[in-house]
């Protein structure tokens, strides 16, 4: 079980007990092989078709993007209002799709209007709102909700250059190659932030002090 | 699965060549595999949203009302399109005159502090606001206006409010004075406010709106973007810009809510007909305040025009060369809405964002995520009016 501490969010590796069988966990949802994730020429052939009005389009650009998205916006809000902001950002791309002008940038350019979303959603939340507590809740999963969320706090508590690449690995089960592909950035940027992050992100979660990989890996 | 070559990378960011953090593969790491587990409870599983609205092609923001408008009008069977042209000069005692209706029921209206009237009847907790009534708010007064199911508007003190039409396509309100706050989810159904300085169209967005009592008006957009209507100008206002409007000469230039004094300044200048604040406005101008530029455009002469554009250029836009460039410089309306959609990535991105190019392969080592919006050090979107 996780455990945070009142103040400096320290919250312990969740390491596997030494002798455990290295498996790969069971996943969410199947992983898209990264040699059949979508070419930008085919993103820029939906972007057109989604011009013309055509919602199936619109709809596989949301299937391929949502979890890019999703990431972006975990990284600046509470989780508890990512999936509305997301479903916002798609409702503004296609509404101001005629704008982008290079449509194999889909990628990157629907990530900018992420971040801005994120923006204008906090100029206008009224100054009564209070920010959503993402640690409330009653569904029977609260306790594993909870966890999830305490580990996604220390992450928020990265580097900024690091977030979101993260989020969109771990959180959103993105791969590297996918991670370079859908948001514009070099494989090289990509793995440099994987790893780094990682790095960081484990000795946040070990306590705050340094310790190598080999430390913390049983 | 290869990795993509190391060779730039240094020798702290080279990984083995089996990595389960680079691409899922075995041999599996579990601390990575553990972590995934717990914040799988986080990931994205919604469905796309029904898109039932999607705009057709290459339709113009500007026109989308208009085609709205069309659409219904050829089902209907008429015999021309109906957009009516913005009120600029309203019916001093009761504003313009309230047309037609599809949906006559009216809209609701909630008091929430103070004294909200519907005419001369006390609004004491809920209401109905009909076409052709009036809406008064008291001095400390806040009312809530429900745009049918589209929105909704907060009314702030010492506010008057008529609401004009309501239709399936359409719903138009006219802002006398005072102020509001509104929230439209859905651009398709056409939400404009009428002011006496000029006419405010919706395009799904979030703005402030306030109208003094000379009749001058001004608009801070939040989120999406409205189209602010004159009689000679119309200027494209969108989330993180405002823009001033005077009775009778229709709104000024556009400007980011964190524009340098200097644009603030010139562009007062400029609307006030100073057309010296050019050069000033050109050489204050930061990448975020092409959008100023880009609305300078049809104000000024074709010469002017050129030295707009090569400033633009200057300050990172890919403005088009040729034919193209000719077109604007020229004025036609099509190339100048086009150089908007060029020009995006600059005005939309905030200070320190940047977007990687497809073939930029240095890019993405180098770019980092904005800054969180509560280090933007963003001016509060009503902070102050245009002409202050």
């Amino acid at each position: 079980m996780l455990q945070i501490k009142a103040e400096g969010a320290r919250v312990p590796l969740p390491v596997r007990a030494p002798g455990a069988p290295r498996t790969a966990p069971a996943r969410a949802a199947p992983m898209p092989d990264p040699d059949d994730s979508t070419p930008r020429h085919i993103d820029a052939a939906l972007v057109e078709r989604a011009r013309t009005g055509d919602r199936h389009a619109m709809a596989e650009l949301h299937r391929n993007y949502a979890r890019m998205v999703h990431a972006i916006v975990l990284a600046r809000s509470p989780a508890s209002e990512a999936e509305d902001i997301v479903q916002d950002v798609f409702v503004q791309a296609m509404t101001r799709l005629d704008s982008l002008s290079k449509p194999s940038s889909f990628g990157s350019w629907i990530g900018t209007i992420a971040r801005n979303a994120v923006t204008d959603h906090y100029r206008r939340r009224r100054p009564t709102e209070e920010l959503g507590d993402d640690h409330e809740s009653s569904a029977p999963s609260a306790a594993a909700r909870v966890q999830a969320l305490e580990v996604l706090e220390v992450i928020r508590g990265l580097p900024e250059t690091y977030r979101e690449t993260l989020i969109m690995r771990l959180v959103e089960g993105m791969t590297g190659p996918e991670i370079a592909e859908r948001s514009g950035m070099t494989p090289g940027s990509v793995r440099i932030k994987l790893h780094r992050g990682m790095t960081m992100l484990r000795e946040q979660l070990a306590g705050g002090t340094h310790r190598s990989e080999d430390e913390v890996t049983p | 699965m290869t990795h993509p070559s190391d060779d730039r990378l240094p020798d702290r960011d080279r990984l083995p060549d089996r990595d389960y953090l680079w691409d899922r593969e075995d041999p599996v790491d579990p601390n990575v595999a553990e972590l995934e587990d717990v914040l799988a409870e986080l990931r994205y599983d919604r469905s796309a949203p029904t898109f039932e609205e999607l705009p057709k092609a290459k339709r113009s923001w500007l026109y989308a009302p208009l085609a709205a408008a069309a659409a219904v009008a050829l089902v209907a069977g008429a015999a021309a399109l109906y957009w009516p042209k913005p009120q600029t000069a309203p019916q001093p005692e009761g504003g313009p005159a309230p047309a037609a209706t599809i949906a006559a029921e009216g809209w609701n209206v909630t008091t929430k502090i103070g004294v909200a009237r519907v005419g001369n009847e006390r609004v004491r907790e809920k209401g109905k606001l009909a076409i052709g009534d009036w809406i008064d708010t008291s001095s400390g007064a806040v009312a809530i206006l429900e745009v049918r199911d589209i929105g909704t508007l907060d009314i702030r003190p010492e506010t008057r409010i008529r609401l004009i039409r309501s239709t399936g396509i359409e719903q138009r309100i006219y802002l006398d004075r005072g102020k509001i706050d509104a929230y439209i989810k859905v651009r398709q159904r056409g939400f404009v406010v009428e002011t006496p300085a000029g006419t405010v169209v919706d395009l799904g967005c979030a703005y402030t709106l306030e109208v003094l009592a000379d009749g001058s008006a001004a608009v801070s957009v939040t989120s999406g973007a409205v189209a602010f209507e004159g009689s000679k100008f119309t200027s494209y206002v969108p989330a993180g810009a405002r823009v001033g409007a005077k009775k009778g000469r229709g709104p000024g230039l556009v400007r980011q809510f964190d524009a340098p004094a200097g644009v603030t300044a010139s562009a007062i200048q400029f609307d006030d007909g100073d057309e010296a604040a050019v050069a000033p406005l050109l050489g204050a101008a930061r990448p975020r305040d092409v959008l100023t530029l880009y609305d300078l455009l049809p104000r000024v002469d074709a010469q002017t025009r050129r030295r707009v554009l090569a400033r633009m250029s200057d300050l990172g836009a890919k403005v088009p060369k040729g034919q193209a460039l000719e077109a604007i410089v020229r004025g036609e309306k099509t190339a100048h809405e086009e150089l908007l959609g060029v020009i995006e990535p600059l005005w939309t991105a905030g200070p320190d964002d940047m977007v990687c190019a497809p073939n930029d392969t240095s890019c993405g080592a180098r770019a980092e995520p904005p800054p969180d919006p509560s280090s933007r050090g963003e001016v509060a979107p009503d902070s102050g009016l245009y002409w202050q």
